[in-house]
């Protein structure tokens, strides 16, 4: 208990945070202005953290008389100053409490570590031409495997979720190496909505590969060749390649499209979507994706999925926002298989700089022509820090 | 396949809307903020320089105490279950689910921090009930739905771009269940009545997406409002 009261009295003082799509209600459309992965995700850049404690984050906690600017110098890991200038740690925490049909006397709940994770950036140069970042970190076995004994293998609790390394030859273009999210859609931080779980991108989805940008002021061009995770089985490793395009259309609104294809030794996968996201008043955001899925087992006939993604946040003061995620998935595109819609509400709360806390209610519903079943209810906290 | 529309046409929707929103604004501008919102991958530049522009915020013309109002045609989808009884052996209660497109009209009154409206039109749609798998019960797929309804909000302000209030709706419908396995749909009634949490999420002058959620007098569970407003 000490531990953990030392630990959250340690990092009250010092900054970070998270850096999401959303954010482009405040402008920030580009993702590589905040993290060192150019398509967002992974570690923070110094910039990434700053920009949140002096622009994002709630400073009810804070004296009116510190500036913007002295709230984003206070920004860097704890003890960076002690630490040479080319390393760049970090650290991050999220944890979730879910009680599923609350009210109801089949609820129950749980408490999940969900990612805790340390990160290093290694700047081998001034101007950041060159530069390394690595994670790692527990993950939780799954509850199906919790209790499992004999032949079947648990997962190790250790994993990293991206190691790479970048290269910035010019101010246009971007080149990365290594271990990665792959790059389709949108980034939610959602793990579990559809336009990540059903494409197969969820939270522990990376891949070995490269990965190219090119970047001029209205558009953003991604190149995303990848082999697999080599952690797993040669013949489960999807292997393909896939592109993004992003175009501004304006201070606050993105427009892209991306196209992913990959096959293993038994399944080939396909897929494409558009996504828009758009600024609007201060802090406010829309984020839409729709896109369609395509598996096809090998030498068996494809299936053609849809799904559809739309997250809002209406910020009611600094810090707070209302938000809501409404989600739609039908894997064959037809009345053959039940439409699965989501509805998510609640409040996303960044109360003090480095922390962030979510609270939801979420409401499953299947609308199928072979007969009615009930909802699903879950009740969500999520607290996430992050230095 | 009406869900399936409903989705593209809204994701289509907001594309076109904040589309046509973003081009109205001065290319000068435009350029600028572009300009300033450029990758920039060195860290720890001077926040105050790189601080993105003054948001656009609305203009409202309303002065305190005064009013203003707005009227809206809305196009919207709805879900929501309903209790029906079951007649022509013993009798029992069963769900149906019932899902549908709206179109309205509203008309708004706004006062500074809080606001009124009345509004009304038509959903069509389709309702299922009961179980395919369970060939001794009660089961219709795909059972045309047409309603009218009325509707009635107050609202608090919560900045200029989001709307928080409470919503009333009144449903008058016209559905007519077949009979399946000889079993019949006793009439109970074709008044519906509902409360929902009702937001409005202003994209623009003349755009706002509405999220409400609520329960129906007969509705076990929750039931679902998502749609789009074109302001006038």
């Amino acid at each position: 208990m000490k531990i953990v009261l030392t630990f959250l009295l340690f990092s009250f003082g010092v900054i970070n945070c998270w850096a999401y799509p959303a954010f482009i209600g405040y402008a920030y459309k580009a993702c590589i202005t905040c993290h060192y992965n150019g398509q967002g995700g992974g570690a923070l850049n110094d910039y990434g953290k700053a920009l949140f404690a002096a622009e994002i984050a709630s400073r009810s906690l804070y004296n009116s008389k510190i500036t913007a600017d002295e709230l984003g110098e206070r920004s860097p890991f704890p003890g960076q100053s002690y630490l040479p200038n080319w390393y760049r740690p970090g650290f991050k925490f999220r944890g979730l409490w879910f009680q599923v049909d609350p009210g109801s006397t089949s609820s129950k709940s749980r408490a999940i570590p969900m990612q805790l994770d340390f990160s290093s950036a290694l700047l081998f140069d001034d101007a950041q031409k060159w530069v390394s970042v690595f994670t790692f970190g527990y993950m939780p076995t799954p509850k199906a495997l919790e209790n499992t004994s004999g032949p079947i293998e648990k997962p190790s609790n250790v994993i990293s979720r991206e190691y790479y390394l970048r290269w910035n030859p010019s101010k246009e273009w971007f080149a990365y190496l290594g271990f990665m999210d792959k790059v389709y859609g949108i980034r939610t931080n959602d793990h579990t909505a559809f336009s990540r779980q059903k494409t197969g991108l969820a939270m522990n989805d990376q891949s070995h590969g490269a990965m190219i940008m090119y970047v001029i002021p209205t558009w953003e061009f991604t190149l995303n060749p990848f082999i697999g995770d080599l952690m797993q089985a040669s013949d489960l490793r999807q292997k393909g390649a896939s592109i993004m395009i992003e175009k501004d259309l304006g201070e606050k609104h993105r427009i892209g499209g991306a196209v992913l294809a990959s096959e293993n030794s038994y399944l080939r996968w396909t897929r494409a979507e558009l996504h828009s996201k758009l600024g609007f008043g201060e802090g406010n955001s829309f984020i839409t994706e729709g896109g369609v899925i395509q598996d096809q087992p090998k030498g068996d006939k494809a299936i053609l999925g849809a799904y559809a993604f739309i997250e809002g946040l209406a910020q009611f003061a600094r810090g707070y926002s209302f938000m809501s995620q409404i989600e739609y998935y039908n894997k064959t595109m037809s009345p053959l298989s039940p439409d699965q819609i989501k509805w998510s509400f609640g409040l996303l709360m960044f109360p003090a700089p480095s922390y962030e806390v979510r609270t939801t209610l979420i409401n499953a519903r299947t609308q199928s022509d072979s007969g009615v079943s009930a909802d699903q209810w879950q009740a969500q906290l999520q607290f996430h820090v992050a230095l | 396949m009406l869900r399936q529309r409903f989705f593209i046409l809204l994701i289509a929707g907001i594309w076109a809307q904040t589309t046509a929103a973003q081009v109205k604004k001065p290319v000068a501008q435009q350029k600028q903020s572009t300009k300033s919102r450029a990758p920039k991958p060195t860290p720890a530049p001077t926040l105050s320089t790189e601080s993105p522009p003054a948001s656009n915020a609305v203009k409202l013309p309303i002065k305190t105490n005064r009013t203003a109002n707005r009227q809206g045609i809305i196009l919207d989808y709805n879900s929501w279950f309903e209790n029906i009884r079951i007649q022509g052996g013993t009798p029992f209660e069963t769900k149906a689910l019932l899902y549908g497109i709206g179109v309205s009209y509203e008309y708004n009154l706004l006062r500074l921090t809080w606001g009124w409206g009345l509004g009304g039109g038509l959903i069509h749609g389709y309702a299922v009930s009961g179980d395919s798998s369970d060939p001794s019960s009660y089961y219709a797929k795909r059972v045309p739905l047409e309603i009218g309804r009325f509707n009635g909000r107050i609202f608090r302000r919560v900045s200029p771009r989001f709307d928080l209030g409470l919503l009333t709706s009144v449903l008058y419908t016209f559905t007519n269940y077949p009979v399946s396995n000889g079993l019949t749909v006793e009439k109970s009634g074709s008044v519906l009545m509902g409360a929902f949490l009702d937001t409005r999420w202003r994209l623009d002058g003349h755009w706002e997406l509405i999220q409400a959620f609520g329960t129906f007098n007969r509705g076990p569970s929750l039931a679902w409002r998502l749609g789009t407003t074109y302001i006038f």
